[in-house]
């Protein structure tokens, strides 16, 4: 019985020590990380990866995406941060609970979202789109990282968190380790989404990107 | 399991034959006979239990399900044959079928009955009396969309209401990704919860009218693979897909003087990295005359069409957001007095859903088939519409293709037989991406020839194709234009699938540039049942005649003969853009293959 208690208890103390490190970890990451990342849109880092190919980005200084806005929006009279920001701002249309919007503010819509960010509840980002091409790209907030599948779900959690990030959703896609992971709208989420490409045990790293697509 | 039964059936009834007092060998035998048949067929029990045709009031309006040529311009017959699916006692029992689009009125009182909230998954984080765009929908149209797709497929049947879906008495659910058209969103839609899903229709996607290539999200291509091989008990759930609505020829008429002669091409179905994806049936649009509907993409990738609003104007009945929300908010004599329906609805966004009640049908008829069975019934079991079209291509294995049609309109009379007597396929056999030969690599302007290189494919262990994939690069200088190449590659047994056509691309209504192909990849069901071995040809030529740099006044002329006949073979058009004439280069190009041994 006593024998049982101890072995027990020296079980307890190995779960809970790598717990609580983890713990930390989980707990630091939602202190730093809306803080330690850039929101800033620099020319050299104007590209994303899908896998191993990098593809490169433009970015549209006079659109602005507005994410969680209300389903209610009827085109006229809207209350929006944005247009606090810059008062000519025009909605260009509403896809949901997403809002495009046209401004000619102070600092481009890579300004606007990036003061916006610091201060609002909602997500903002500028529009993006790949050279030449045709489809309007936002940033609302998180990443996808596919790790190598001998990682475990706990080793992901701390490899995570040692960067200040958490994850937000594991998706299970056919025994893959992909992981949604929590990073603040905007430009923020390219920056660490590119900055964690390459790292050992990655095998891609993408923003979640908002694609403005359309009914048929 | 079935084999099993057969042996324990076997077993009792000449067990108990013996101990019979009496012995009637006749009516044993006519009974073994019952027995063994149904423990061999196809079908479940419950399946195709329920005949009949609709009695609903506005069914007569829906000319889709049946055709007898009595609205405007349509021709008699030119629907898809629901009828012999019903009365067959098809309607879809058992199924289940979610609508990926921007949500659906769950009320709604020809929808109800069928709708099953195990199904949705809801992204705007509302309730689910919030499950679609009200306020929206009342003012601008918006946000409706997805109560009318889902009526097409799962309106109930003679309920004396309303009208009737291709599969009244499939399950119908909503995952209103639309909402919220994340990566992540649109990757959960396709693999989330999908033991239960059967068919996925999906009318949404990359913006049209443009011209330009739009990529699909490597999350997103994750999604849809894991919901085609896992989903629906590891049968594979199976997404159709609209084909895209950018198909409209641009002509003097209704370019602004763009294009001064002939009939440019804007927008090809292969240009969306959704619809050309290998595990989406994409879905093209015909009239109610069975032809074309002009805003219709061609593409290499198309599987079938269905019918939709074509030429003649007339659209699709379905339902609408309950009351003075939707597209028919006023009940205005052009549509119905009773504002929960609407005869407006078009589209490929009408199309794809009329093809997923067919593929709801034919997974009742019988349930053990798997995602791959269905696309090559769909390929084998379509009628040829519009037969006298020029661009009717018969392939090395028989079928018929036509860029503008897939393999044809989808008929249920065709598909079904093929579902309840089909042998299921063989494993899926996936080549490597092939790396294509390079001898060729200069692309010279205003060439028809191009770069021509080939590519010999042995020991594929692929005797009949599937889906080929086709992945390309190509160097085109920073002020020319990849809308000026034509693409194309060329089976062993000479089937010739268009790839890329040459085209104007534009940004807000003026012409621009066209973004280039950087490991773009293609998708072409053209050679279907074909096999993979021997040598492939590929070509890209540049078929625009931009010899000097241009000035506003500047026409140029690209000559597409190999494009398609019937609507012209070259148009020319101005630009403002100054254009230095530079040769393209042949960078990469790979061929991957999907199929089975036989």
């Amino acid at each position: 019985m006593k024998y049982e208690i101890k072995t027990q208890f020296k079980s307890w103390k190995k779960i809970n020590s790598k717990s609580i490190l983890t713990m930390i970890a989980v707990l630091l990451s939602a202190c730093i990380s809306k803080s330690t990342y850039s929101q800033d849109v620099l020319p050299e880092t104007l590209f994303y990866y899908e896998g191993n190919q990098k593809i490169f980005l433009e970015v549209d200084n006079s659109m602005i995406a507005e994410f969680g806005a209300s389903l209610n929006v009827g085109g006229k009279n809207i209350k929006s941060s944005v247009v606090n920001a810059d008062a000519s701002a025009q909605l260009i249309r509403s896809h949901g609970q997403v809002n495009l919007w046209k401004t000619n503010g102070k600092g481009g819509s890579i300004g606007i979202s990036k003061s916006l960010n610091e201060s609002d509840n909602k997500g903002y980002s500028p529009v993006f789109r790949t050279i030449k091409g045709a489809t309007n790209l936002a940033l609302p907030g998180n990443i996808i990282v596919e790790l190598d599948t001998t990682m475990t779900e706990k080793q992901a959690e701390v490899f995570f968190g040692a960067k200040g990030l958490r994850i937000l959703r594991k998706h299970s896609l056919d025994g893959r380790n992909i992981y949604e992971v929590e990073t603040p709208a905007g430009a923020a989420s390219l920056n660490i989404a590119n900055s964690l490409h390459g790292q050992t045990g990655v095998i891609s790293s993408t923003p979640n990107w908002w694609r403005d697509v359309t009914a048929k | 399991m079935r084999i099993i039964l057969i042996v324990l059936v076997s077993f009792s009834f000449s067990f108990l034959s013996n101990c019979k007092k009496e012995k009637n060998k006749d009516s044993d035998l006519i009974l073994y006979y019952l027995i063994f048949n149904y423990l061999n067929s196809n079908s479940s029990a419950t399946s195709c239990a329920i005949t009949g045709i609709p009695t609903d009031p506005l069914f007569a309006n829906q000319w889709h399900l049946l055709n007898d040529g009595t609205t405007t311009g349509a021709v008699s017959g030119e629907d898809i044959k629901a009828s012999s699916a019903w009365n067959a006692g098809c309607k879809g029992n058992g199924v289940n079928i979610v609508t990926v689009d921007d949500g659906m009125d769950v009320a709604h009182e020809d929808l109800r009955t069928n709708y099953d909230s195990s199904l949705n998954i809801n992204f705007a984080g509302f309730s689910d009396s919030l499950f679609y765009n009200y306020n929206s929908c009342s003012t601008t149209g918006a946000g409706c969309h997805g109560t009318s797709v889902s009526g097409i497929m799962s309106a109930r049947d003679s309920n004396d209401i309303g009208v009737t879906g291709v599969a009244p008495r499939s399950k119908i659910g909503a995952r209103n990704v639309l909402v919220n058209s994340t990566d992540s969103n649109a990757s959960r839609a396709m693999s989330e919860s999908v033991t239960k899903v059967w068919v996925s229709n999906n009318s949404w996607g990359a913006a049209d009218d443009t011209g330009r290539l739009a990529a699909s999200g490597s999350l997103w291509q994750s999604g849809i693979t894991s919901g085609f091989s896992s989903g629906r008990n590891a049968k594979g759930s199976i997404f159709f897909w609209a084909a895209g609505n950018g198909g409209t020829l641009l002509q003097s008429s209704n370019t602004g003087g763009i294009v001064s002669a002939g009939k440019a091409p804007r927008d090809n179905s292969n240009h969306d990295g959704q619809a050309n994806y290998h595990r989406a049936f994409a879905v093209a649009a015909v009239g109610n005359d069975g032809k074309r509907a002009t805003y219709s993409e061609e593409g290499a990738n198309l599987l079938v069409s269905a019918p939709s609003q074509g030429t003649s104007g007339v659209a699709i009945t379905t339902t609408d957001v309950s009351s003075t929300g939707g597209y028919n908010r006023t009940g205005a004599a052009t549509n119905y007095s009773n504002m929960n329906y609407t005869n407006t609805f078009n589209g490929t966004s009408a199309a794809s859903p009329v093809a997923a009640g067919i593929g709801a049908l034919i997974l009742e008829r019988n349930n053990n088939l798997t995602s791959r069975d269905v696309r090559v019934i769909l390929a084998r079991g379509s009628r040829k519409n519009d037969a006298s079209d020029s661009d009717w291509v018969t392939n090395g294995a028989g079928l018929s293709f036509n860029h503008k049609y897939g393999f044809g309109t989808v008929d249920a009379s065709l598909a079904l037989p093929l579902a309840q007597n089909w042998s299921l396929l063989g494993p899926e056999v996936v080549t490597n991406f092939l790396t294509g030969g390079l001898t060729n690599t200069n692309i010279p302007n205003n060439n028809q020839t191009g770069a021509l290189n080939t590519l010999t494919v042995s020991n594929s262990g692929i005797g009949k194709i599937e889906f080929v994939e086709v992945t390309l690069t190509v160097a085109t200088g920073g002020t020319d234009d990849a809308g000026d190449l034509y693409v194309e590659l060329i089976s062993p047994a000479g089937t010739k699938a268009k790839l890329a056509v040459p085209r104007i691309c534009t940004v807000s209504g003026s012409i621009n540039y066209c973004n280039d192909f950087i490991a773009w990849t293609f998708g072409a069901t053209t050679f279907m049942d074909e096999s993979a071995n021997g040598t492939w040809q590929f070509r890209v030529a540049d078929v625009c005649n931009k010899t000097t740099p241009g000035s506003t006044s500047t026409t140029y002329v690209c000559d597409a003969t190999s494009r398609f006949s019937g609507d012209g073979s070259s148009y020319t058009f101005t630009t403002s853009r100054n254009t230095a004439n530079a040769a393209h280069t042949l960078s990469s190009w790979s061929v991957r293959i999907r199929g089975r041994a036989n």
